[in-house]
């Protein structure tokens, strides 16, 4: 009778621990998501194929800022284009107030020579910029940008899962706007001619 | 007797070939990409106008080391980029491979492409008959971009 009242008193004890630990668990959750909080941008400094770039280079100017690579054969090269096409359709006096930034999360395959070829291509004085690959996830993560590298069944050998969002922010980093890749070309443009004409 | 089982046998095998090359391709193009590019893709239409369901297999191109199917979802967001064993034709209906989707993958571009050079791109299916193809090299526009229009080719210009 004695021991079946100690394995009582013991389970109890056991029973009152695992409750604490789950309340204390469950009281810290909300303080983790906070952590989590809204993406506000950041200035940084990577590199180009002429030397070290940073944000704060483009003082007075806005920049509109995309995460991808180079070995990305459409989903890029599309949203190049229509980061080509918004920037070449701004009026003549806003066009130089904005810096068009192609960042590549891919520095391994990524020369910032490469970069500077591709980003050549679309015409509109987009800069490839690249980094440390763990600078490069910390910026993504500022941005509200998302990627993976996943090793696929390919001859490409891995791919990088993306999001393919624009961000407009100013040349002390802080992040003005979000553009989903669902924008549509007047849409990004009415932001853009918005967010230059409130800067001037 | 065994000459017109022979015969029987040999017609099938026409009429067959013959609905093989029902499968129509429009639209096709390859993406220009700037000259370091390592990748590019293939865009068209695929029109299985039979009753039966068909599938392209694998496809093969003498400007790439490699070409593979490959297909793209948008996850949250988030575009993934995969692999996929065939592209499935359903019976009367046009598939659409167009970027943002389902696409043939050029992987090691033997050379750079320039705007409106001819690509070849072999189409193998899944009866093991063959579809020739020279696609045109475009520049794509964002379908979104209303109001600034690409000029439209219907057909690429033969050099």
């Amino acid at each position: 009778m004695k021991i079946n009242r100690s394995l009582l008193y013991i389970g109890a004890l056991l029973l009152l621990g695992l409750a604490f630990f789950q309340i204390k668990s469950g009281l810290e959750q909300p303080s983790n998501s906070a952590a989590i909080s809204k993406p506000t941008g950041a200035p940084f400094t990577l590199n180009s194929h002429k030397g070290k770039v940073s944000l704060s280079d483009f003082e007075g100017k806005l920049a509109l800022v995309y995460f991808g690579y180079t070995w990305c054969p459409d989903i890029c090269p599309t949203s190049m284009l229509f980061m080509a096409k918004a920037v070449n359709y701004l009026p003549e006096n806003l066009k130089n107030q904005l810096q068009p930034i192609f960042i590549s999360v891919d520095p391994q395959r990524d020369s910032p020579e490469r970069l500077a070829d591709y980003v050549d291509f679309f015409e509109a004085g987009i800069i490839g910029l690249t980094g440390e690959e763990a600078y490069l996830a910390e910026l993504a993560k500022q941005y509200g940008a998302f990627y993976r590298y996943v090793e696929i069944d390919s001859a490409m050998g891995y791919a990088v899962d993306h999001t393919s969002d624009f961000y407009l922010v100013n040349s002390s980093g802080k992040l003005l706007a979000t553009l989903p890749h669902s924008i549509s070309g007047e849409e990004l443009q009415a932001v853009l001619i918005k967010a230059l004409e409130n800067q001037l | 007797m065994h000459a017109l089982r022979l015969l029987i046998a040999l017609s099938f095998v026409i009429s067959f070939s013959v609905l093989a090359g029902d499968i129509q391709v429009h639209k096709g193009y390859v993406r220009a990409v700037p000259a370091t590019a390592p990748v590019t893709a293939a865009f068209m239409d695929i029109h299985n106008p039979g009753d039966e369901a068909r599938a392209l297999i694998s496809a093969t191109s003498p400007a790439a080391k490699t070409v593979e199917l490959h297909t793209h979802t948008n996850v949250d967001g988030v575009m993934q980029m995969r692999q996929v064993e065939k592209i499935d034709l359903p019976a009367n209906s046009t598939t659409h491979l167009q970027p943002g989707g389902l696409h043939i993958m050029l992987i090691g571009l033997k050379t750079s492409l320039k705007m409106d050079d001819q690509v070849q791109v072999n189409l193998k299916m899944d009866d093991g008959s063959l579809i020739e193809l020279s696609l045109p090299v475009r520049k794509v526009a964002n379908q979104n971009m209303k109001g600034h229009k690409q000029p439209m080719h219907k057909h690429g210009h033969h050099h």
